[in-house]
């Protein structure tokens, strides 16, 4: 048995992997993900149940906490009670005043853009209700 | 001057680790931010909301687009609301009638008017779908 530390014998060289197959390789998948790439925003979700309008309702239906998407002149609105707001922030605000028991409803009018439903659907997010109906109003 | 060629001296070679490291650095870095699965999705300008947290996006997803000018496609396609509503009946039907086990997501077009999502979601609720995710583009901050 040998048991003598083996030394590189002068002028004998070590076998090397080939690398050239290696970085053709390589250099194709990266030349393939940089041209296939696409930089896309990141997507998320805003969940709510869906409600179909109803029509009439009878008095004793408990009163729901209802914020209306609707367009006043040009600009769209978010109006809950008496309150008249533009920004999410704002309604973000009033929401977080109310019992959250009930959930809320959210009355979207056909005229306004997706955007200012979305601002609405997220400001329920924002305030902490769990229940969110989303009302389709055209 | 030294002019005669230089005997007996191994040549040098290039060293590759780094240049090879990098490389692999770069492929991983693609590879883990190509997102394949949102390759079907049409480019749509969607709300700037931050969305939901903790919201997984289901397998089983039905995804419908809503273009800004109210076009409505499912996997690509342009289809009339009739055909939304129809494709959507038969998704329920391979669920077993149960439309309560539909995974809907709605990604409509910022600009686009509420009247094409308000539309198809009052047929969906008719057809007896309860839940729905609208889609949104999770920029930090989000529109105020």
């Amino acid at each position: 048995m040998r048991l003598t530390r083996r030394t590189e014998r002068e002028g004998e060289e070590i076998g090397r992997l080939p690398m050239t197959t290696m970085i053709d390789v390589v250099f194709l998948l990266l030349i393939f993900f940089m041209v296939t790439t696409t930089f896309t925003k990141r997507e998320s979700q805003v969940g709510s149940a869906l409600a179909a309008e109803r029509r009439g309702g009878s008095a004793a239906d408990l009163q729901p906490q209802i914020v209306r998407v609707e367009m006043a002149g040009a600009v769209p609105v978010f109006r809950i009670g008496q309150h008249v707001l533009t920004e999410r922030g704002q309604l973000v605000a009033v929401l977080r005043e109310l019992p959250k028991d009930g959930g809320v409803f959210i009355r979207v009018s056909g005229d306004v853009p997706w955007d200012a439903a979305a601002v609405a659907l997220q400001a329920g997010v924002d305030a902490g209700f769990t229940k969110r109906t989303y009302v389709p109003a055209n | 001057m030294n002019l005669s060629p230089r005997t007996g001296r191994r040549q040098r070679g290039f060293d590759l680790t780094p240049m090879i490291d990098v490389v692999l650095q770069l492929i991983i870095f693609f590879l883990f931010t190509s997102q394949f699965s949102q390759l079907i999705r049409s480019p749509i300008d969607l709300p700037e909301q931050p969305g939901e947290k903790g919201t997984a996006v289901a397998s089983g997803l039905v995804v419908v687009d809503v273009r800004h000018d109210g076009t409505i496609l499912i996997a690509n396609e342009p289809v009339s609301l009739d055909g939304a509503v129809r494709t959507l009946q038969a998704e329920i039907a391979k669920r077993g009638g149960d439309a309560a086990a539909i995974e809907l997501l709605i990604r409509a077009d910022r600009a686009a008017r509420a009247a094409t999502v308000n539309d198809l979601v009052e047929r969906l609720a008719a057809l007896g779908v309860r839940r729905w995710q609208v889609g949104t583009a999770d920029v930090p901050g989000g529109r105020p």
